[in-house]
C-alpha cells in the first residue's frame, strides 16, 4: 500500500511541478505577448518568445520529471536525497535559462512611439545564488541518511 | 527608485541640396544635441521634482549644415524638422530589476 501511495504522491507533486515551471510561465509569456498599453500594441520578437519556451519547457519536464521520483521515493532513502540534490541543481538550471533565454531583458517594440525594456536579470541572480545554497543542505541530507541508513530502516520497520 | 536617468537626443531633418549629386537633393539626419542626465535617488514616498538643461556644449555644432547653401529651404513647409528621442531609465529594489522606456522619432518642430 505504501508502494501505491508513493507513486501517487509522485505523480501528484510532478503534475504540481508541471503546471508551476511550464504551463504558468508559458501562459504569462503568451498573455504579455498579446499585450496592448494605452492603446499601443507591444511587438515581443518571435525569435526570443520561442527561445524562452524552448528552454522553460525543456527544464520544466526535467524538473517534473525529477519531482516525480524524489516524491515516490520513500522518506529519508537515499534515492530521495540524491533525486532532491538533482531537482535543486535542475532547478538551478531552470532559473539560469531565464537568463540565457532572454527572458530576464524583456524588449518590447511599441510600434509608432518607442520601446519599453524591462531587466530582470540581478533578480533572478540573487535568487538562484539563495537557492545554490540549498544545495549543501541536499547534500547533508544525502550524508545523513546513508551514515543512519539502518537506523533508518529499523524505524521505518517499527512504524 | 535609484539612477533615474533622462536622456534627450534632438536631430535636425532636411534636404540637402545637391547631394549626392549635383540636381539630387537627399533627405538627411543630423544629430544636433545629446544630453544624459542623472537624477540619483528618490526615496520611497517622495516625489522629485528636476530640471533638464542643456548648454552650448552639448550641441554638436560642427554637424549643423550650412544653413544657406545646403539646406533646400524649398522643401516643405517646414524646410527643417526638428526630432527627439527620449530614454527613460531607472532601476528599482536595490537595483534588483531595471526599466528603460524610450520614446523614438517624436516630431517636437519645424522651421518655418
Amino acid at each position: 500500500m505504501g508502494a501505491v501511495k508513493n507513486m501517487v504522491r509522485g505523480f501528484i507533486y510532478s503534475a504540481i511541478y508541471v503546471v508551476t515551471t511550464i504551463v504558468i510561465p508559458l501562459a504569462i509569456f503568451s498573455w504579455v505577448r498579446s499585450m496592448v498599453v494605452q492603446g499601443f500594441p507591444l511587438d515581443f520578437e518571435q525569435q526570443d518568445y520561442e527561445s524562452i519556451i524552448f528552454w522553460l519547457t525543456a527544464f520544466g519536464l526535467i524538473i517534473s520529471g525529477c519531482a516525480f521520483f524524489k516524491y515516490s521515493s520513500p522518506k529519508q532513502s537515499i534515492r530521495k536525497g540524491v533525486f532532491a540534490l538533482i531537482q535543486v541543481l535542475v532547478n538551478c538550471l531552470y532559473l539560469w535559462s531565464y537568463k540565457f533565454s532572454g527572458a530576464t531583458e524583456i524588449n518590447f517594440v511599441i510600434l509608432n512611439f518607442g520601446f519599453f525594456s524591462l531587466n530582470l536579470q540581478q533578480m533572478i541572480l540573487v535568487y538562484m545564488g539563495i537557492y545554490f545554497l540549498t544545495i549543501v543542505l541536499k547534500g547533508y541530507d544525502i550524508i545523513d541518511f546513508t551514515i543512519n541508513r539502518e537506523k533508518i530502516r529499523e524505524d521505518r520497520m517499527k512504524a | 527608485m535609484e539612477n533615474l536617468e533622462l536622456s534627450i537626443q534632438i536631430a535636425l531633418n532636411y534636404s540637402h541640396v545637391d547631394y549626392p549629386v549635383p540636381g539630387v537633393n537627399t533627405t538627411s539626419q543630423i544629430q544636433i544635441f545629446t544630453k544624459l542626465h542623472n537624477f540619483g535617488t528618490i526615496a520611497k514616498g517622495t516625489t522629485g521634482f528636476f530640471n533638464f538643461t542643456g548648454v552650448f556644449s552639448d550641441f554638436n555644432v560642427g554637424a549643423f549644415p550650412n544653413f544657406t547653401t545646403q539646406v533646400d529651404w524649398l522643401r516643405g513647409p517646414p524646410a527643417i524638422e526638428f526630432y527627439a528621442n527620449l530614454t527613460i531609465s531607472l532601476d528599482y529594489s536595490i537595483g534588483l530589476h531595471s526599466l528603460t522606456i524610450g520614446i523614438l522619432n517624436l516630431l517636437v518642430g519645424g522651421l518655418p
